[in-house]
């Protein structure tokens, strides 16, 4: 195969990129950038409140998304050219404009509010009765529904966002994430303009957008979707070269383009089988460049992402944004699925970084108007049900100090590197623990809401797009997910058996970071008082 | 410290895991056999496909629909094989529709049940249905194959496709 079986795609504009240079421009992904949406993803920061400790990380989704698209079109030309992703003839430009949108749907502040609508949307769809037909395996005695439930049923039932949102992913549904960023793309997509735009285009139907939506939202099949969702994708390698640069923190370049080269895709075959891969590997020559690309992500990460003061604001904005919520202040995904149902897509518009601070500004300015009716309705059956989870002194004073950028007291801090199947956790363990949070608090007399733990337990070689600090747990660290890589013979190994790779003695280490914050300095001294004398 | 917090019931997912395991006729899990892993992984996507919700998000990957999360509760219960015998003993609500649900499922898959090869086509058909818009078997059929280009080398492939297109509406697809 030659490389004319490439798609030939016209590029009709260049836009200057500070990380990859000159990015070209077919005149539907013209036309995508210049949609008010995608406008929106300039006042969406990549980094959320990282910029709060390193100024220059000031970059945003817009950015970023071009990037993604930049560095997904080289790894379809590469594959292409070795005679993969060649089953239709507009894979191409499929993929690019999958690369493109992928974070159309992102929530203000990237992951930091996200994790909040996506934890309420989960716990309510939790509590809805399984649709007709369906059965949710519960034990004997669990709580079913609850109170507000009803409201929601009926509002996702004639929900036309939601119903698309159900009907195009219905192999993740049982995870009820349905709020997840790259889920909301498909409702952002196929509720407003970009859809017309791309259905004018004359290059697909709505078939071929319901696949962009799904490459998106990784419930596609194929090699299209690792070229977005796998160890080795365009959005990992975008955002470690752009948040390295804009943070000037060194440590995340790797070489993107020896990787790119050696990328290929193989089938396991029966002596090698392995059913937890995307096919998409790297031959023997790239194998330092992929190492280095997994220390690079490692470093980035332990010094940048989780820089102990920027998780204390990442802390509070969730919390605030949590508080909030509540209150019918801010939209849950059940508020932004009714707007777009009503068509009120200048609403979304304006659900960017601004509207948080906005918000911000607001309740710092006049207190009292915390406890107003919030004007979100579906959120404000939230305080319906029971108390409050955060008390409204505490949100506005985090939120004054988000404003004025007034970071939390560090109590105690403690990072190591530990084996991952060790049992011994880390000497601050115990003091995230419920009753161990209680009694310290009471012992302390302070209030409980301001002892502010962090938990990250991070695998070396192993690290997500990002993982959101709230939702830790959740994230997945399997062999499964390793990078593997093609010898000369044309066999494949994971790089993590590989006794002459680095990353085999890393693989099975974590990197523990256990954290206390508090409000103030006599706060931390009488926290330190009672957890000096803790036992473990 | 208060014992509860490492035993906290942390393990609730695994353990209605392992009641429905038990119910489809598995008697204890082992994850060193691939063919083992790819059985668990294609049979809760089927119970989940007949209506039956565990929690588990599926994606594509090169075996067909696999759950990460669902590896990782695998591995839990194979690491402690309490969870699992705790896990049988459960109490379920609406026990007696999940267990004729299941029924269904075995006597629909008879001796296929074992086949870890046939439940991955069944498995990879309902998902490549229910992800796109081919609605006819030799459309889905002809995406599998072009997919898994290994599966042309299985010895009466076609009867097996054939075999799988036909149980599709029962896991709704």
């Amino acid at each position: 195969m030659s490389s004319a079986d490439v798609q030939d795609l016209e590029f009709v504009k260049n836009i200057f990129d500070n990380v990859h240079g000159f990015i070209p421009l077919t005149q539907v992904e013209c036309d995508i950038v210049n949609h008010d949406l995608f406008q929106r993803l300039r006042n969406i920061k990549q980094l959320g409140l990282l910029e709060y400790v390193f100024p220059g990380a000031i970059h945003n989704r817009f950015n970023h998304s071009l990037g993604v698209m930049h560095i997904a079109d080289k790894m379809v030309v590469t594959l292409q050219k070795k005679e993969h992703l060649i089953e239709s003839s507009d894979t191409r430009q499929i993929i690019r404009l999958a690369a493109l949108l992928h974070d159309i749907g992102h929530y203000p502040l990237s992951h930091i509010i996200e994790v909040p609508v996506r934890k309420d949307a989960k716990t309510r769809f939790h509590q809805l009765p399984p649709p007709k037909g369906h059965l949710e395996v519960k034990i004997l005695g669990e709580e079913t529904e609850s109170e507000g439930s009803e409201q929601i049923a009926t509002l996702t039932a004639r929900s036309s966002g939601h119903t698309l949102n159900h009907q195009l992913h219905q192999s993740i549904n049982d995870s009820l994430d349905y709020a997840h960023h790259e889920r909301m793309a498909s409702i952002v997509i196929n509720k407003s303009g970009i859809k017309d735009i791309l259905l004018d285009s004359g290059e697909m139907d709505q078939e071929r957008i319901n696949d962009i939506c799904r490459i998106i939202a990784g419930s596609h099949s194929g090699l299209e979707m690792a070229i977005i969702h796998s160890e080795l994708d365009a959005d990992r390698f975008d955002y470690l070269l752009r948040d390295s640069k804009q943070t000037g923190v060194i440590y995340g370049l790797f070489d993107l383009d020896q990787i790119i080269r050696h990328l290929e895709y193989l089938e396991p075959t029966t002596s090698d089988p392995d059913e937890g891969t995307s096919g998409l590997c790297v031959g023997y020559k790239g194998q330092k460049a992929v190492e280095d690309y997994l220390l690079a992500r490692y470093f980035l990460y332990s010094t940048v992402i989780y820089q102990k003061t920027s998780i204390g604001f990442h802390h509070m904005a969730s919390m605030v944004y949590e508080g909030l919520l509540e209150r019918g202040f801010v939209p849950s995904y059940f508020d932004l699925i009714e707007i777009f149902d009503k068509g009120h897509i200048g609403r979304y518009m304006n659900f960017d970084d601004s509207f948080f601070w906005e918000t911000l500004k607001t309740i710092s300015s006049d207190p009292e108007k915390i406890e107003e009716e919030g004007k979100y309705q579906c959120s404000s059956t939230l305080g319906a049900i029971g108390e409050y989870q955060h008390s409204s002194d505490f949100i506005i004073e985090c939120s004054k100090r988000l404003l004025m950028r007034r970071p939390l007291k560090l109590v105690k801090e403690e990072q190591a590197i530990v084996q991952k199947s060790s049992s011994t956790s880390s000497g601050l363990a115990h003091l995230h623990y419920g009753p161990a949070i209680e009694t310290i608090c009471r012992e302390a007399d302070i209030p409980k809401e301001w002892y502010i733990t962090s938990k990250i337990e991070q695998d070396i070689t192993e690290l997500s797009p990002f993982v959101p600090l709230d939702d830790i747990d959740s994230y997945i660290r399997l062999r499964s997910d390793s990078i593997k890589i093609k010898r000369s013979d044309s066999s494949t190994k994971f790089l993590i058996h590989d006794p002459a790779s680095i990353v085999q003695f890393l693989a099975d280490k974590q990197l523990n970071i256990f954290t206390v914050y508090t409000k103030d300095v006599d706060y931390k001294k009488r926290i330190c008082e009672v957890i000096n004398n803790y036992p473990n | 410290m208060d014992e509860s917090w490492e035993e906290a019931d942390e393990y609730r997912d695994e353990k209605i895991l392992s009641k429905i395991l038990n119910l489809l006729g598995i008697e204890s899990i082992d994850m060193d056999s691939f063919d083992n892993r790819l059985k668990y992984q294609k049979l809760i996507y089927l119970v989940q496909n007949s209506g039956l919700s565990l929690g588990y998000g599926y994606n594509w990957y090169v075996r067909g629909p696999y759950s990460p999360p669902l590896t990782q509760d695998l591995f839990e219960i194979d690491k402690n094989n309490q969870i699992f015998e705790s896990g049988k003993r459960l109490d379920l609500q609406n026990e007696q529709e999940i267990v004729k649900r299941i029924e269904t499922i075995k006597d629909l898959l008879g001796k296929n049940i074992e086949n870890s090869e046939f439940l991955e086509v069944l498995a990879s058909l309902i998902y490549l249905k229910k992800s796109s818009a081919r609605s006819d078997c030799a459309s889905l059929q002809k995406r599998l194959l072009a997919l898994k280009p290994r599966l042309n080398q299985t010895s009466d492939i076609e009867g097996m496709l054939d075999k799988a297109c036909k149980m599709l509406p029962s896991f709704g697809a």
